[in-house]
């Protein structure tokens, strides 16, 4: 047979492009393996330690390898707090002020490695340490309402407050921080250890941390966890920050779950690729807020800021990216306790889009053909995507919003040195009816440019009254109904001044491989849950 | 036969400098059987046209959004599809070419008449004005254009006049290193020293005597870093810290089209066909130019 140099090179370029052809559009999830793996959008993994975490998709790791006192039920956010689930505490009750919180311990529980069994020494220790500046690096506003944390006998632990919370157990005990350390671990291993080796109680024990960050860190299944063993053996939990990188590692059977990118069109294009893949969203999420400086010209006229308020299309924007995104009427989202839906939001503070109300309110303030304004926003794709809409909506009435797209620390950074104008917050805030006034609005936490205030960008109650005094009675009241209905009322008042506009949530979302099945539907609740029931298929 | 064996004064041809070739002389030599050439002048012609008069020919408003209508695949109404803020991919890269070709003319423009003027001051007064300018540009050019643009446009925050800024201040040693060297070799010239003897005034010699005489390689430069600003502007914009949304531009085009690759690849397609077609483009200029101007570097 006469093969010339060129048909060979043909023949074999047409064979190789073929099976590449070929090759595509199988995807090989259905891989037999003992691990599962899930891959996140970071650069690797920072600690595993629950009290000094700081990357949100850490806490993954930890709430595997420990346990807390309480758990959500799985997955969503309680109605009420006693739908809590027992975990470490098996029963619990507190003085009729909520003032006092008295739990028992569940009893023949042991940490991992031969570390010995849980009590109530050690949750003692968990939570002192976690109110020890010097230990942990910094205290969590949450944790500084507990006063002091007794124990009577090893397997009763008792928490007392500074003031009354009846949601005491889902706002501080229920997320990863609630995690319980061992004291003999700590003592023998040190600060710095304990973080890359942790000693927990929970279904999973470190097996590898791996020196290259994207590997993440490998665990392994403990035989003799008190709930029983979990499914899978090993669960790996890796980092891939590109978001391409990441998306064709899903694409691909690479890894079984990846989180997923907030941004227009993500999910649809993912989903146009890959039908079968499954979405777990979890919302209320992050609240998207827009903090409006209120002593800021030409804010500080109200009539402008209902103007903008009715101006930007919330609808379409959290249309544009679903399905994480959801739409809010107050600061306390629909799904939480005191939230405000479409259907009960009063009428005069829902400001619905209407643009031709936007431009008569803008007349009135003395702006017919609208202003100009510089703002800043971070390039993170949530922010952007959704600051870059607000400016679509903002130009169609005549209102100018250049953008300076900044990186997203320096953004942060800029912020809290009281430098934007409509500044932007996107916070997972936990259900606590109060939390987003005392974090955003009171006059004691206004944004300074030393940047050692607070968050209240709006200046909100500096110059005219605020909320203060409302909160301050709303925080003493320990009936839960009252205490909503003058939550409600806060909301109305800022509603009205047109202080925050509330955007939306954007629930975190996982998108898992078809054969992965989790056990349980998730609905809302922290952005971490546990995979210890997980199963891969085939 | 040697001009060393003359006893004779120098005569004419010698004192008067050769009169530069005329801008329709060198197009003829740039283009004369060379079709590449044509092909490339013909393209920036085309961008010019269309940069010029983008608002006309653009199909749709490159800044409106349509949530309704992200992600699309090219179709009758939107030529190149959509981005995945559903706004049209052929009206931004049309946009965007405005954005680019600006840049790319006025940034190496001012950087040649900046950094010219700066080093045929040094080449020309020497000593201690030399040694100072040239230390300056010493230190400017011991940073890639590429870095000292980023600290720059770090410092300075996006928006159009500080990525002109950078990208001038980027490209200005280049030129006085060019400038400063030729006019070193000019100033030995028989017409210079002629021009000192019969006492013109040094202001005057330079402006009648040296620029006109160093042109030729200043010019080429900025052919060849028109395209290279463009090319700079693009990996500012595609950073973030060129030019700003909502308005396009062929560097961030490609940045929000990278992170959107699944929704539609087209954005990074286009915009970087785009790219690589007016950069290839003005380099195939400027080397004709080159060639034209000064035959003796011909390859």
């Amino acid at each position: 047979m006469n093969l010339s140099r060129r048909r060979f090179v043909g023949a074999t370029g047409a064979a190789i492009a073929g099976a590449g052809l070929a090759s595509l559009p199988g995807t090989a999830w259905a891989q037999p393996t003992d691990t599962l793996k899930v891959a996140y959008s970071a650069r690797g993994l920072r600690t595993i330690d629950p009290h000094k975490s700081i990357q949100g998709v850490d806490n993954n790791a930890i709430i595997h390898i420990y346990d807390k006192l309480v758990d959500l039920p799985r997955w969503r956010f309680p109605a009420d707090p006693s739908d809590l689930v027992p975990r470490l505490a098996t029963d619990w009750t507190s003085t009729p002020d909520s003032k006092t919180w008295t739990f028992q311990l569940r009893q023949g529980v042991e940490f991992h490695k031969g570390y010995g069994p849980m009590t109530s020494e050690d949750v003692k220790f968990t939570f002192d340490r976690v109110r020890d500046a010097e230990r942990v690096g910094g205290i969590k506003p949450k944790f500084l309402s507990i006063v002091n944390v007794r124990t009577d006998g090893p397997h009763t632990v008792i928490f007392e407050l500074d003031k009354p919370d009846p949601f005491f157990l889902l706002a501080v005990l229920s997320d990863y921080d609630g995690a319980v350390m061992s004291r003999k671990a700590i003592e023998d291993k040190g600060e710095e250890q304990i973080s890359k080796d942790p000693i927990g109680t929970g279904p999973y024990m470190v097996e590898t941390v791996f020196a290259d960050p994207g590997q993440g860190v490998l665990v392994t299944a403990n035989p003799d966890h008190w709930d029983g063993p979990p499914t899978m053996k090993n669960i790996q939990f890796m980092y891939i920050a590109d978001t391409t990188a990441r998306t064709l590692a899903i694409l691909s059977g690479e890894v079984h779950m990846v989180d997923g990118v907030r941004a227009p069109g993500w999910a649809d294009s993912i989903r146009s690729r890959s039908p079968e893949l499954h979405f777990d969203v979890v919302s209320p999420g992050s609240f998207f807020t827009l903090h409006f400086n209120v002593t800021a010209k030409p804010f500080d006229d109200v009539r402008v800021r209902r103007a903008l308020f009715h101006a930007i299309d919330r609808d379409e924007i959290t249309q544009a990216i679903a399905p994480v995104s959801k739409r809010t009427y107050g600061l306390i989202p629909p799904s939480f306790p005191g939230g405000f839906t479409a259907e009960t939001i009063p009428d005069d503070v829902a400001y619905r889009h209407d643009p031709d109300k936007a431009r008569q309110l803008l007349a009135e303030a003395g702006f017919p053909d609208g202003f100009t304004f510089n703002n800043d926003t971070s390039q993170r794709e949530d922010y952007s995507a959704i600051m870059l809409m607000i400016q679509d909506h903002l130009r169609r009435v005549g209102v100018g919003m250049q953008l300076n797209i900044k990186d997203h620390t320096a953004f942060h950074a800029g912020q809290n040195e009281a430098t934007n104008t409509l500044s932007q917050m996107s916070s997972a805030l936990p259900p606590v009816p109060t939390r987003p006034f005392r974090q955003y609005l009171v006059s004691d936490a206004v944004v300074k440019s030393d940047s050692k205030g607070g968050q209240n960008f709006s200046r909100y109650g500096v110059e005219t009254p605020g909320i203060d005094d409302m909160l301050v009675e709303a925080e003493q009241e320990p009936n839960l109904e009252k205490r909503l209905a003058l939550v409600r009322k806060m909301e109305i008042q800022v509603l009205r001044d047109a202080v925050i506009l509330p955007v939306s949530t954007n629930g975190w979302m996982m998108v898992r491989s078809p054969d992965l099945e989790l056990g349980f539907e998730v609905e809302s609740g922290y952005v971490n849950w546990p995979l210890t029931e997980a199963r891969i298929a085939g | 036969m040697s001009a060393a064996d003359s006893t004779t004064a120098p005569t004419k041809a010698d004192i008067v400098p050769p009169p530069p070739p005329s801008a329709l002389t060198t197009l003829h030599l740039m283009v004369e059987g060379r079709p590449a050439t044509v092909a490339a002048l013909a393209v920036i012609a085309l961008f010019v046209l269309l940069g010029v008069f983008a608002p006309l020919i653009a199909p749709h408003d490159p800044l409106t959004q349509s949530v309704l209508n992200v992600n699309q695949a090219p179709s009758a109404e939107h030529l190149l599809g959509t981005d995945q803020f559903g706004r049209d991919l052929l009206s931004r890269l049309i946009h965007g070419s405005r954005n680019s070709l600006i840049f790319g003319f006025v940034s190496p423009f001012l950087a040649a008449l900046i950094g010219t003027t700066l080093g045929v001051t040094a080449g020309f007064f020497g000593g201690f004005v030399d040694r100072v300018i040239s230390r300056i540009i010493d230190l400017l050019l011991a940073f890639p254009e590429l870095l000292l643009a980023i600290l720059i446009a770090a410092a300075l925050g996006g928006g159009f006049w500080n990525v002109v800024a950078v990208l001038t201040i980027a490209y200005t040693p280049g030129f006085a290193r060019v400038a400063r060297a030729s006019t070193l070799a000019v100033k030995e010239e028989p017409y210079i020293e002629a021009a000192i003897a019969i006492g013109v005034r040094r202001p005057l010699m330079i402006i009648r005597h040296v620029i006109p005489n160093i042109a030729a390689p200043v010019v080429v430069l900025m052919a060849l870093w028109a395209g290279s600003a463009i090319r700079l502007e693009a990996s500012l914009s595609f950073l973030g810290i060129g030019t700003q949304p909502p308005n396009p531009s062929w560097g961030n085009i490609i940045r929000d089209g990278l992170n959107n690759l699944f929704g539609s690849p087209w954005p990074v397609i286009g915009a970087g066909f785009l790219i690589t077609l007016v950069v290839l483009s003005f380099n195939l200029i400027g080397d004709a130019l080159r060639d034209a101007l000064d035959p003796d570097t011909k390859t």
